[in-house]
Parts: structure tokens; C-alpha cells; sequence
């Protein structure tokens, strides 16, 4: 009889993984009450055609400063709405259903900032009307290079004019073809789009197939043997018996090419159903790659785990990067990896510096404390064996901290037990495969005691995100101002951990003295500007790029005013734009054109900063 | 004339050392000819006999110590392998996504893997052996679309199958393959295995507090839980929340789109099996074997009045309410896992408790810190656990007593709490439900080992107990052994056994001893188990452990001599043939070799049967309509420990009514 197989994984980061960096945790309402007054709102949700029909079963959320907590509806069969008890203030609504792009009140297209809703005290606003598009669809089948569908590969769709990392995409981005090889991508924002399929490495055990015409000439060329040999004849020489060199599938794009550049871009408006992307996986040579992970003093490290990662070219395939293969190194310290696809690398090992410690098991991801050797290479499989590779794995790295608080009026906040974490910057599926969980940079964990400080034990070399939940300061009275490890503050970036460094310093500096930046835009006759967005972006070139905390854009309300938080303090150029597309606003070479045409503030911490601006003026 | 001869004598002098080279290598490493035998053959569908192709066909042999490169097959679905070394222990294997693993030799899939069980395949030197031919089998599908009552379709809603499955010697329902739903309302369920399927748009009305933190939604729509086993923790909300009233909110994940609540009439969609029917007593039943697509499975869904379900946990004097969430499982539906509630909600500070939006039904509250249950088919994708599930450990595995699944138990903190209650819920709203809660049983007592018996120093070792019923529900108590005695702690309100053998560190030592009894009160209750109903405790419970074992050799003979076969044991007492828990010890199966001998060595004492079947029936033993079946064919023999009997049986020919 079977035994009882168990497999125990010990929880809790995964919710971390899926989330890109949050400075500040979800707010903790249980100590907060809830706002109330006297306004309501209504309205109804319509479609983006004309005119517009009613989209029943939609999620309204209302949101606005100080609207706590967030409101939501759904529609009824009429597409009507309905918030009542309100404060006054400035609000966003906020519109969502399944298929349909996520869209704001106010948004003149699909999947752009709306216009706040301003509301004053005891106020009825009625007929309140929000346009929802419709999301478009892509769809095909995939199939190998023979023409079988090919199932279980994911198919994802990238924004065509993708530059450097981007953010998942706003609704589903990917499907996985079903057994008959057929894709469907829906709920997407109406543009232009690559399509790729992104097949796995596969296992690590190689394999090898013969198209339809080297299949008839191995048969053949067998067949010519057997009958030499029965006939009696003198034996024909050896036929060449060595395998072909094995395989792998490539990522591909759609029509059928490796090269992101040569993808067909496949333009869809909303609610547009574009069906036949129809195209086929293609073989790539696989190599080996193998050698020798060793310890400090010269010993093996037996059972270490290791990881092979691909590092996408930057591209629309930059987000993609993912875990290729692993492995598990012999007793002598060796190992080899077979199913390579030619590509850039990053090999990661990792090995408890204690193997004999009671609950160590090899390959099995152990807590956090439990202190682990690690050595990073980087490496480029261009078609031939990689062999001979000696990696030197070393202990991590001890990061101190300390959270500091600076307030003229408060003291500072007991802080016991929030948590402060270090994410790696490559968020690698963890796994259960084979009953094992893999990810060698383990995300770091440290605690906050009484007296602020915090620890970060053993931390792999590598870049991560630093995230915290609060680190069990009240974010309603704190706010983070910095996190300084090495003279840099790592908020604007990714903390580096480099290998081989001593123990690293790291300050978190909370203050009370939030920035705020407000304004009022109009028009060259003095008239509010609500159909334009005001652009804040950091003066300070290397402080722009994607997910920088310093390039945020508003729509000003109806009255034309406008008001944009959370901006750190520093050096700020300020830009009206009729249009923009947030993709824009990760792109450095767009913002250095608009330099010409802003106005430039400063933000100081504790200090509101009034700006008005004026189109044309 | 001087250019040509000098050629020559070049030419000459390069051929001598040329072949004086060869020589050397010859003398030294004798090379022989690399061997050429080879292998080659077609993978078809086994229902229409067309061939395979992009295949996956592995060559193996039954000694171990060979890799082979497998092969894809080509598009007429043909593989070869070159190069062999004469052997007479190869074998072949052939997979390919949608399709069933197979050996080379079965009639059917899910054939016995046992290497006594492999199909060889003999390579003389040099030979060519090309008439192997590999049969797959696909496993059938259920398509169709999901609307709402106005023929809109739903998006992005799990549909799932389900189907009755044998635990523990009793029918329960099982959950089966998961699909979300695109944009035009269409699911596909694929990969089913032969059997009899219930299909259903699910739907689960999750509340929680308004309180609860609140994070935009980071999920795509439609996205299920793929390749790990535990989500996100339980107090993030990850889909948007509906305001209902100042204190409560009803989350959407992957279920549809409530109507929107009001204080007047709120209303629901129910979970809506095929054809359009909220009960899973009137669900149709679909027929599915190898090969078979059911396309055109449409679900139509309407909302129905629904209703606010207020209550409050009673605690036991002086104990504060635990952080549970609660679950209310449609009747018939109890043993199921996240995904399958009418509702869920979270506990509040005082121990109250809301549901939002409950349809009409009959239910079943529980209360407890695991969910757990057995699911058949692909566990590549998962339901996220409910909003508000303070989930802190998971668990995956699988037990004997239901062969084919998987269970996955997802734990929050420990409590020392549970409670069930049947609620039935009508028109109107109900305010005043109360849950009584109860301790969890504690089974304390000491392990009796042999006497004279050494233990050795540092032995750690755990006694853990499964529900006698296989209910997931009840889960799995375990608690360790210190200094020979044991405290297990969170029994729940059902009938638990011991389980069979107890975890160590020193599995060599406890692998030696077998239980010999369970007394508590003067009876032994190792076949009745301890009945947790109650909420009582068990005390001075003591396990007697014995050095002795059974063991019992026979050989079997088929109508062609000595036969391949499976053997299994079961009790002779026909009331033992359920409730038996999830790896019983007073059943065993023994694979006979090629030679017709099999060997049990784990049956504690006690009257038997024992039946020779063929090996598509090593997990028959869970149905007692299998088991009835071949009583007319079994040994019986009565076992005693110390006992070294020899039992010979002819192979039997079971059918089951």
C-alpha cells in the first residue's frame, strides 16, 4: 500500500508576491471610524458606444482624501447606482466588471485618468454617468511545428510600445492554451499589442524528435541494414546513430518569429474580438550546463539547490523573466542542468550552512532564520555546452535597521512587532513541484522591536524591494520620508545586497510632515481646465523610471483644481498634457521633451505648496 | 619526373604513420562497434486509432542506471530509438498533455505501474524491433457556457465538476476539475477520467467586516490559485468589496456578481448546477469516458431572495470567541472544500457573526479551524481560500482509503473551539442563530512497548488519529510521544481511530513494532475508534505495541500457472468494511511476482479474507460492493500474532453488480 504522503509548506509571503512594492500597508480601519455627511450621489454606468447602454451588475467605488472606508455598489438592471451618507469633497468613481476595461469617471478613453467629482456639503448629485468599454479580445491556437495543438502554454499579450519593465496589465493579460491549443486574452484596453507564447523550459531530462523526413530516412536507412544483414551481404557500415542534439521551444511571438521586434502588432478598439492568431512553436537547440558548487573552505557543498533563472532582454519580454530549471547538486558538489534554451542567465545556489541540522531537508525551503550559503553567477548559453562552472557559495548578508522618527510634536510611536520585509526584485513562482518549494532568495523578514530596530539575518545576494506593512507605526500620523542603506535612499530604487559585503545599515525615517502639492489650472481666459492633466515628475533625472514615486499625474475637477499627495519632498517640473498615456510617463525620453514646457517646484516636507497654472499663458 | 616521386614518397610515409597510429589505438582500448539496435514504433489514440503526434515516448529499462533521450513523435505519430545495447529489460512509456500516461503492453490506462507488472521489450545485438505500437487515451471533456437570466454571459466564475467517489468504504461527494469562465461565458473542463459528473457554476457569498483591510484588486478575472497550495493571508481582500450596511461588505472573487444588495430585498445568485437547478440532488449526470466531449453543457443562472443570517458563537464560560471563519455548505455538500459554501463569514469581537445575501436552503455552519477535503483530477489550479481565512499552514497529500484523490487542508490558528449547526433558511431573515461551541476532545495515554525491549535513547515519535468516516472535515490530530505517554488535542464532534503506525525519529526501530491493541475503559476501540460526538475526554487510552508480525506467503495460480495479480486481505467482519478511516491497517494488498509469489508482513491479528485479483483491482478494496463480490472466491484464514502461514490462491475473476 501506498504510505501517507505529507507535504507541510509554511505560509504567509505569498500574498507578498503577487503585489508589486507598497510603501505603506493597507490602512487599518478597525481604528478609524468611518466618515459620514449628508450627500449623496447617484447615477448610472453605460456602455462606451452611442448611445451608451446601461451595464448592469458593475463595481462602483467611490474614493476621495479622508473617504474612509472606501464606498462601493454594484449596479442594478438598469446600470444605476447609488451612494448616499456622504461627506463633502473631492471624489474618484471608479468602474469595474469582468471583461470590461476598468474606468474612471470622467475618462475621455478607455483605461485613462478620469475627472474627480466634487461634492459639497449635504449636496445631491444626481445622474452621475460613467462610461465603461468595453475590454477587447485576442484569440488563436497554438500549435507545435508539426501543426498538433499544443496545450498548457501560457499566451500573454504586451502593450506594443512596451518600453523597459511594466506593470501587469490592467485586467487579464494572459490565457493558457486548452488541450485543442486555443488561446483567448480578454478584458483588455483597446491598442496595440504583441502576442507571445511562452512555453516552459520543460523537465531537465533531455529529449529529441525527428521531423516527418528524418523519421523515413532513419527507417529507411534501418531497413536497408536488416535486409543486408538477412541476405547475408557483407555489413553495411555503422548508420550514424548519434541523436540529434536535443531540444527545447523558444518563446515565440506571434506570427511565428523570437524576435520581439518582428512580432505582428495586432491593433483592437473596445469591445473587439480579434479571433485567428493562429501560429506554431518553433525547436531551439538546448545545452547543458554544468559544474561545481563549493563551499568557503574548499568542501562541497553537497545537496546545494540551484536555480536557473532567464534574464529577458529588455523588452516586452522583460516582465517574463522566470525560473527556467533547477537542480540539486550531487554529494561531490556537482551538477548539471540540461534543457539550457540559449540566453542570458542568472545561477543562483543556495545551501544551508548546516546540512546536519534536525528538519534540514535539501531542496525544501526552511525558515527564514535558518542560516543559508549563496552564490550568484550570470551566464550566456549561446548553443554549446556550459560546462566547468565553479561557484563559491557564501554566507548572506546581516542587514541592520532602525526605524527613526522626527516630529517636533509627537513622540516617537512604540513599534513592537510590525514586519519590514525585503522582496526580490525577480518575484519567482514558488512551486510545489514534486513536492518541493523553490526560490532561493527567500524573501527577508524582519520584525520591529520596542526600541525600533530590526533585523535581516543571512539576506542572499541580489536586488530587492523593500516593503513594509507600517513596521507597526500608525501610518495615519507617520509617514515614510526614507530608507537609507549605504547613503542611498532605497525607496527611489531597489536595495542592492552585494556579495561578499559586511553587514549593511539600513535607517527607515518616518516624519509628520507630509508634502503637499495643490493648484488650480486654467484655461488662457482664466476658465477651469478639467479635460487636462497636470503632470508632477522629478526635476532630478535619475529619479524618473518605472515605479518611481516621484512621476505622478491627476485630472483636475470640474472647478479645475487639483491636488496631488504622497510626492516625496525635492525638486518637482510641473506639465499640463491634453493626453497622456501613463506609459509616457515611465519613458525618460518623453519627459526630458517636456522639460522645456514645465514649471518647476519644490515640495518641503510639513509645507503645502500652491502652484496655479495656466495653459498657454 | 622529380615532382611526382617526391609526391609519392610523401604520400607513402604519411600512410605508415597513419596506420601505425591506428594499431596503437587498437592495442590499447579495444573499441568495440557501437551497439545498433534499435527501437521503433507508433503512439495512437487509443478510441480512434489515428496517430499521436508530439508524443512524448521515454525508453527505460526495469534494472534502472539508463537514460535515454525520449522521442517526440512525428506527425504520423512515430518514434525511434538507435543505438541500443542488447537487453532483454527495456521498456516504454508515452505521454502527452490531454492524454493519459501509458505503458507499452497495457490494454487500458491507469494499468498498474508495479515493475513486476512492465511489459519488456527484448533487444538481441543489433536488432531492429519495429512493431511497437502505444495506445493513449484521452480523457473526456465538458464544455458549455455560463449566463445570467437574461442570457448575459458570466465572466470569469468558476464551474466545476464533481462527482461520488468511494473513502473509507462510503460514497461522498468529491470536487473535480476547475475552470473560469472567458468573456463570452465559456468554461471548458478538461482531462476528465471516465466517470459520472455533476457540473456547477459555483457561487459564494463571502462577508466580511468593513474593518478589513482593503487592497485593489490584483487579481486578473477569472484567476484561479495555479501551483501552490496556500494563498494569500486570509485578512487581505483582494477583489472589491460591497458596501452592505456600516459594518459588513460582500466580497467578489471568482463568483459572480451578486445583485446589488439592498436593505429591502437583497438577492443572490445560488450555485447553479447543470441544467440550471441550485440542488445537487436534481443535477443531471453526466456521462463521460475516454474520448468523450460534452459540449454545449449551458448554465443558466437567476438570482433568488436572499436573506441576512445574524447568530453568535456560544462560548463555554469565560472563553473568548476564536478568529474562525465560518462556512455554510449547502446539505450534501458538507465534506466539501473552499468554493463549494453557500456563504462564509468571518467572527466578530463578541462572537456574532453576519452572512450576507444567503440563498434559501438547508445548511450545515461550521466552525473550525481547518478546511479540508479530497478532490479528484488536475490540482493544478485552485479556489483561493474565502475572504477573511486566517490561514497560516497547508497541507497536500493522499491516503489509501481514497485512491485517486488528493486532499489539501488549509489551517488557521489553533482553537480549542469548534461548532456545527443546522440552519435552515427560509423568506425571512434570520437574527438570532446561535452556534453552540464546544472544546475540542483531548485523547491523552501512554504506548506500552514490548517488554524487554530497548528504546532507544532520543526517540521522538508522534501518534496521530483520522476520522473513522474518511469525513476531511474532521482532519488529522497529532501529538507527540514524551516519555511513553501522548496527548493528542482537537478532536473534533465524530468517531476518530488511530491511525496506522506512528511517525518517528527512528523509523527502523517503529517500523519493528505493530500496534497490537487500543484499550480505553477496558475495551479495545482499535477497530470501533473513540466517538469525539460528545466533547468528551479520553484518558489512560493505552496502546500496546508488539515485536511480533504476521506474515503471510502464498503463491498464485492463474489458468495459464503461476499469475501477475494483485492480493488483498480485508477483514472477515463485513462491518469493518467501512468506516475504516484513511490508511487502515486491517487491510493490506500485495503485488504477486512474476513467479506467483506475494508476502503480507502488516496485518495486526484477526480474521481475514484473502482473494488473488487481477491488478486493476488494487484499489477495489475501498468498495464494499468489490469486496462482496469476492468473498465467494477468498481464503479465509484466521491470524494470530507470531503466525507465518502460507496461503496458495487461484486467481479470481471478479465482477462487480
Amino acid at each position: 500500500m501506498r504510505g501517507l504522503a505529507l507535504i507541510v509548506a509554511v505560509l504567509g509571503t505569498g500574498a507578498l508576491g503577487a503585489a508589486r512594492l507598497q510603501q505603506t500597508a493597507p490602512r487599518d480601519a478597525s481604528t478609524l471610524a468611518p466618515t459620514v455627511g449628508t450627500a449623496a450621489v447617484s447615477g448610472i454606468v453605460v456602455t462606451d458606444e452611442e448611445p451608451g447602454q446601461p451595464v448592469r451588475r458593475a463595481i462602483v467605488v467611490l474614493a476621495g482624501d479622508g473617504l474612509r472606508p472606501t464606498r462601493s455598489a454594484i449596479t442594478d438592471d438598469e446600470g444605476r447606482f447609488g451612494f448616499a451618507d456622504l461627506p463633502a469633497g473631492k471624489f474618484t468613481i471608479t468602474v469595474s466588471r469582468a471583461s470590461f476595461v476598468t474606468s474612471m469617471y470622467g475618462a475621455k478613453r478607455a483605461g485613462r485618468p478620469g475627472v474627480p467629482l466634487v461634492i459639497g456639503d449635504g449636496a445631491r448629485v444626481a445622474n452621475v454617468a460613467v462610461r465603461l468599454w468595453r475590454g477587447a479580445a485576442l484569440a488563436g491556437t497554438l500549435r507545435d511545428e508539426w501543426g498538433a495543438p499544443v496545450a498548457g502554454i501560457q499566451v500573454r499579450a504586451f502593450p506594443a510600445r512596451a518600453r523597459g519593465p511594466l506593470q501587469s496589465l490592467s485586467n487579464n493579460g494572459n490565457a493558457t492554451t486548452d488541450e485543442t491549443g486555443q488561446f483567448r486574452i480578454f478584458g483588455l484596453e483597446p491598442g496595440a499589442y504583441v502576442v507571445a507564447a511562452l512555453p516552459p523550459s520543460g523537465s531537465s531530462s533531455p529529449y529529441v524528435g525527428l521531423s516527418d523526413a528524418q523519421t523515413d530516412a532513419a527507417l529507411e536507412a534501418l531497413r536497408r541494414r536488416t535486409a543486408n544483414a538477412g541476405a547475408g551481404a557483407p555489413a553495411s557500415p555503422p548508420v550514424d546513430d548519434s541523436p540529434p542534439r536535443p531540444f527545447g521551444y523558444a518563446s515565440i511571438f506571434f506570427p511565428g518569429t523570437p524576435v520581439a521586434t518582428q512580432a505582428a502588432t495586432i491593433t483592437v478598439a473596445a469591445g473587439e474580438s480579434h479571433a485567428g492568431l493562429d501560429f506554431a512553436l518553433q525547436r531551439v537547440g538546448t545545452s547543458i550546463v554544468s559544474g561545481v558548487v563549493m563551499k568557503p573552505d574548499g568542501t562541497p557543498a553537497a545537496q546545494a539547490s540551484l536555480q536557473l533563472t532567464s534574464i529577458a532582454p529588455a523588452g516586452p519580454l522583460r516582465d517574463a523573466t522566470r525560473v527556467e530549471l533547477t537542480a540539486t547538486a550531487g554529494v561531490d558538489g556537482s551538477f548539471r542542468i540540461a534543457q539550457v534554451r540559449p540566453g542570458d542567465y542568472e545561477l543562483a545556489a543556495r545551501v544551508p550552512a548546516d546540512l546536519s541540522q534536525p528538519g534540514i531537508r535539501p531542496g525544501y525551503i526552511e525558515a527564514p532564520s535558518t542560516p543559508q550559503l549563496y552564490a550568484i553567477a550570470n551566464l550566456s548559453v549561446a548553443g554549446g555546452d556550459v560546462t566547468g562552472l565553479a561557484l563559491s557559495v557564501a554566507p548572506g548578508i546581516n542587514i541592520r535597521g532602525r526605524l527613526a522618527f522626527e516630529s517636533e510634536t509627537k513622540k516617537a510611536p512604540e513599534t513592537n512587532g510590525g514586519s519590514v520585509w525585503l522582496i526580490p526584485e525577480i518575484q519567482l513562482p514558488v512551486t510545489t513541484g514534486a513536492g518541493l518549494v523553490r526560490s532561493l532568495q527567500i524573501p527577508a523578514a524582519g520584525r520591529t522591536r520596542p526600541d525600533g530596530t530590526f533585523e535581516f539575518g543571512g539576506v542572499a545576494p541580489g536586488k530587492y524591494w523593500l516593503m513594509t506593512s507600517g513596521a507597526g507605526v500608525p501610518m495615519d500620523a507617520w509617514q515614510l520620508r526614507s530608507a537609507v542603506i549605504g547613503g542611498r535612499d532605497v525607496l527611489d530604487g531597489l536595495v542592492e545586497v552585494p556579495a561578499g559585503s559586511g553587514p549593511l545599515e539600513l535607517v527607515m525615517t518616518y516624519d509628520d510632515k507630509p508634502a503637499r502639492l495643490s493648484g488650480r489650472l486654467e484655461t488662457a481666459s482664466g476658465a477651469p481646465a478639467s479635460d487636462v492633466f497636470v503632470l508632477a515628475f522629478a526635476a532630478d533625472r535619475n529619479l524618473r523610471g518605472p515605479y518611481s514615486r516621484r512621476i505622478k499625474a491627476v485630472r483636475p475637477g470640474e472647478d479645475g483644481s487639483f491636488g496631488i499627495g504622497g510626492l516625496p519632498a525635492g525638486d518637482y517640473l510641473l506639465a499640463a498634457l491634453t493626453d497622456a498615456d501613463p506609459e509616457d510617463w515611465q519613458n525618460p525620453e518623453f519627459l526630458r521633451q517636456l522639460e522645456a514646457s514645465c514649471v518647476k517646484v519644490s515640495l518641503i516636507p510639513g509645507t503645502p505648496v500652491v502652484q496655479n497654472l495656466r495653459i498657454g499663458g | 619526373m622529380a615532382r611526382p616521386s617526391v609526391g609519392a614518397a610523401l604520400l607513402v610515409v604519411l600512410l605508415a604513420v597513419s596506420a601505425s597510429s591506428l594499431r596503437g589505438d587498437a592495442a590499447q582500448t579495444p573499441a568495440p562497434a557501437p551497439p545498433q539496435g534499435a527501437i521503433t514504433g507508433v503512439v495512437y489514440d487509443a478510441t480512434t486509432g489515428n496517430p499521436v503526434p508530439a508524443a512524448t515516448v521515454s525508453l527505460s529499462k526495469t534494472t534502472g542506471g539508463f537514460s535515454f533521450p525520449r522521442s517526440i513523435t512525428d506527425s504520423k505519430g512515430r518514434f525511434i530509438f538507435r543505438g541500443l545495447e542488447p537487453s532483454t529489460d527495456y521498456y516504454l512509456g508515452a505521454s502527452r498533455f490531454g492524454y493519459e500516461y501509458t505503458r507499452y503492453g497495457w490494454t487500458g490506462p491507469d494499468q498498474s505501474l508495479a515493475t513486476a507488472d512492465i511489459a519488456r521489450v527484448a533487444v538481441a545485438k543489433d536488432q531492429w524491433v519495429s512493431d511497437i505500437r502505444i495506445p493513449l487515451w484521452r480523457p473526456g471533456s465538458i464544455s458549455g457556457h455560463a449566463f445570467d437570466e437574461r442570457g448575459e454571459p458570466l465572466v470569469g466564475v468558476a464551474v466545476r465538476a464533481f462527482s461520488r467517489q468511494m473513502v473509507s468504504g462510503q460514497e461522498q461527494l468529491v470536487a473535480g476539475n476547475l475552470a473560469t469562465t472567458d468573456d463570452r461565458g465559456r468554461y471548458r473542463l478538461s482531462v476528465l477520467r471516465p466517470g459520472q459528473y455533476v457540473v456547477a457554476v459555483l457561487s459564494v457569498q463571502s462577508t466580511v467586516l468593513q474593518t478589513t483591510g482593503e487592497t485593489p484588486a490584483t487579481r486578473p478575472v477569472g484567476e484561479l490559485q495555479s501551483g501552490g497550495i496556500g494563498g494569500g493571508r486570509g485578512a487581505t481582500v483582494s477583489m472589491p468589496a460591497i458596501n452592505v450596511d456600516p459594518t459588513h461588505r460582500l466580497v467578489v472573487t471568482n463568483f459572480i456578481t451578486p445583485p446589488p444588495p439592498s436593505t429591502d430585498r437583497p438577492r443572490a445568485y445560488p450555485a447553479t448546477f447543470y441544467p440550471g437547478v441550485p440542488s445537487i440532488a436534481d443535477a443531471a449526470a453526466l456521462d463521460i469516458t475516454y474520448g468523450v466531449d460534452r459540449a454545449n453543457i449551458d448554465i443558466r443562472v437567476a438570482p433568488t431572495p436572499a436573506v441576512r443570517v445574524a447568530g453568535r458563537l456560544v462560548m463555554p464560560a469565560g472563553e473568548p470567541p476564536p478568529a474562525l471563519l465560518l462556512r455554510l455548505l449547502p446539505a450534501g455538500m458538507e465534506r466539501l472544500g473552499f468554493g463549494a459554501e453557500a456563504a462564509t463569514t468571518t467572527v466578530e469581537k463578541d462572537g456574532a457573526f453576519v452572512f450576507l445575501n444567503v440563498p434559501p436552503g438547508t445548511y450545515t455552519l461550521l466552525a473550525q479551524a481547518t478546511v479540508m477535503d479530497f478532490t479528484t483530477g488536475s490540482t493544478s489550479t485552485r479556489l483561493p481560500e474565502a475572504p477573511g481565512f486566517p490561514g497560516g499552514s497547508a497541507s497536500v497529500g493522499s491516503v489509501n482509503a481514497a485512491p485517486g484523490m488528493e486532499y489539501l487542508a488549509r489551517s488557521g490558528p489553533a482553537t480549542a473551539f469548534y461548532g456545527r449547526a443546522l440552519v435552515a433558511v427560509g423568506a425571512d431573515p434570520i437574527g438570532d442563530l446561535v452556534v453552540p461551541m464546544r472544546h475540542t476532545s483531548t485523547v491523552s495515554g501512554r504506548l506500552v512497548f514490548p517488554e524487554g525491549l530497548a528504546i532507544p535513547p532520543g526517540l521522538f515519535a508522534s501518534v496521530s488519529m483520522e476520522p473513522a468516516n474518511g469525513d476531511p472535515a474532521l482532519g488529522q490530530p497529532r501529538g507527540e510521544l514524551k516519555e511513553g505517554a501522548f496527548t493528542i488535542g482537537g478532536l473534533l464532534g465524530g468517531v476518530y481511530l488511530f491511525s496506522n503506525g506512528l511517525s518517528s525519529n527512528n523509523p527502523t526501530f517503529m517500523g519493528s513494532l505493530r500496534v497490537a491493541s487500543v484499550t480505553w475503559q477496558g475495551r479495545d476501540v482499535s477497530v470501533a475508534g473513540l466517538d469525539a460526538s460528545a466533547a468528551d475526554d479520553f484518558r489512560d487510552v493505552v496502546i500496546t505495541l508488539t515485536d511480533k508480525k504476521i506474515v503471510v506467503t502464498g503463491t498464485v495460480t492463474g489458468p495459464a500457472g503461476r499469475a501477475s495479480s494483485v492480493v488483498i486481505a480485508f477483514p472477515a467482519d463485513r462491518s469493518r468494511w467501512k468506516n475504516f478511516g484513511w490508511n487502515p491497517r486491517s487491510f493490506a494488498t500485495a503485488r504477486s511476482s512474476p513467479s506467483g509469489v506475494y508476502r503480507f508482513e502488516s496485518l495486526p491479528a484477526g480474521d481475514y479474507y484473502v482473494v488473488a485479483v487481477d491488478p486493476k483491482f488494487s484499489d477495489a478494496w475501498v468498495d464494499p460492493k468489490f469486496l462482496t463480490a469476492a468473498v465467494p472466491f477468498a481464503a479465509r484464514v484466521t491470524l494470530s500474532w507470531g503466525d507465518t502461514p502460507t496461503v496458495d490462491l487461484q486467481l479470481a475473476t471478479v465482477v462487480i453488480k
